[in-house]
């Protein structure tokens, strides 16, 4: 690849832009006067977010739709209080991302200590897209939760640092420190990742 | 010129550019960070091999799932589970109704034959052990008597109310032991949404959103907030 050519990705994820998140206040100010039917797509919106981002974590459905209740709960009855000191969905994610945490150490589901060194490369060879997919998950699934998160958050719903941070509770540094062991050991585990 | 893999905390442009990399892919750096990450590459062939390898990690990540989950009976759930909460905290509500349009849902609630019947018989097993608790506790407290979660709660003392929802996982043990450490008593529950009233057992001053924000520490708790004394 040469230095030189950086071409810009668009970036496919369902993240919000400036746009998306005057369309989420205003909806929050609606679920805030107990608008039911702003609540309802303010619902669909974020599970769609959620389902894969907490499946990542809980790898249980299930539990992953229980951890979306209760994070919708806890908007229906704060959204008044919250003031757009961050984006909407950054405060919606922080939200479901303790929440998520809390579940995973009540019932210790998926829950993976960091691995060891030299731990056995997952061997991916041209498989189908399905297999392909497969090995991923596998290979997230090693990962330290925090570590596999800040990737999650970042790769598949396109968060900055600064906003993951604010999600994670956690300063900026730290963000990119869980991404270097995220990416160090994804590296490892599928291989060079080449394309 | 060579770089080794940059290590963490070790400052410098490099890997400052290195940590970098997942955001300019996904476009959110800012103008300046990203003219520089892009200057740095043009000379450093081991991050160009990097955003490489993270660009195939991105594509994989974000490929499209194979199975799409319907928010439908998940969010039926939660607003049976609201507008029951709803109607124990305030009588007046007409069943799964309000007045204005506005409140007016899309569609009615269909009956929720999805309801699995682990969960009845887990709900029906918990509201057992729960009265059980209940009654074991409750002849300590001298002037019980019958009341819903709905009535008003009687000013007796000054110690603070609060509603609680202990997680479905929480045993009897567990809430026994749970309200005897923090020397806590059920005043009133459980309601059919499960949700309990406590209280200090001695009378103190402590504010309620004191005991709150200790209950939130509770892992068998899975939701508190404080609850009005009636007049």
């Amino acid at each position: 690849m040469s230095g030189t050519e950086l071409p810009v990705v668009t970036v496919d994820v369902p993240r919000n832009g400036a746009s998306d998140d005057e369309h989420e206040q205003e909806l929050l100010r609606k679920v805030a006067a107990q608008d039911r039917e702003a609540f309802q797509q303010l619902y669909h919106l974020y599970y769609r977010r959620l389902i894969r981002f907490l499946m990542r974590l809980t790898r249980r459905r299930e539990v992953a739709e229980e951890i979306i209740n209760d994070t919708l709960w806890v908007v229906w009855r704060k959204a008044g209080e919250f003031r757009g000191g961050s984006l909407v969905s950054t405060w919606i994610l922080g939200i479901a991302y303790r929440r998520g945490l809390k579940t995973l150490r009540r019932e210790r589901v998926a829950e993976n200590a960091p691995p060891d060194a030299g731990e056995t490369e997952i061997v991916d060879e041209a498989q189908p897209a399905r297999e392909r997919a497969d090995l991923l998950e596998q290979a997230l699934a090693q990962l330290a939760v925090e570590q596999r998160m800040a990737l999650e958050l970042a790769y598949y719903l396109g968060y900055s640092v600064e906003e993951i941070a604010q999600i994670m509770s956690c300063p900026a540094n730290t963000v990119k420190t869980r991404m270097y062991y995220a990416r160090q050991r994804m590296k490892a585990l599928l291989g060079a990742l080449d394309p | 010129m060579s770089f080794e893999e940059p290590r963490i905390g070790t400052g410098g442009v490099h890997e400052e550019c290195w940590d970098l990399l997942p955001w300019l892919i996904t476009g959110r750096l800012a103008a300046a960070q990203r003219a520089a990450v892009e200057a740095h590459l043009a000379q450093c062939a081991q991050c160009r091999a990097e955003l490489a390898a993270q660009r195939v990690l991105h594509e994989r990540m974000t490929a499209r799932e194979a199975i799409a989950y319907s928010s439908a009976a998940p969010f039926e759930k939660l607003w049976s589970r609201i507008e029951e909460v709803d109607r124990e905290l305030d009588p007046a509500v007409p069943d799964g109704n309000r007045d204005d349009a506005k409140h007016a849902r899309p569609e009615r609630r269909p009956p929720q034959p999805a309801m699995g019947r682990w969960l009845i018989a887990a709900m029906v097993v918990q509201a057992i052990g729960l009265a059980w608790l209940a009654a074991v506790i409750l002849p300590r407290q001298p002037d019980w008597s019958y009341r819903t979660v709905s009535s008003p709660v009687p000013a007796t003392a000054g110690a603070p109310l609060v509603r609680v929802v202990f997680t479905r996982e929480a045993t009897i043990e567990d809430v026994q032991q749970m309200l005897a450490r923090r020397g806590l008593v059920i005043v009133n529950g459980p309601s059919t949404a499960d949700v309990f009233v406590l209280t200090r057992a001695d009378a103190g001053d402590a504010a309620s959103d004191e005991l709150v924000a200790q209950l939130r520490q509770e892992p068998l708790v899975r939701f508190v907030e404080p609850a009005e004394r009636s007049p």
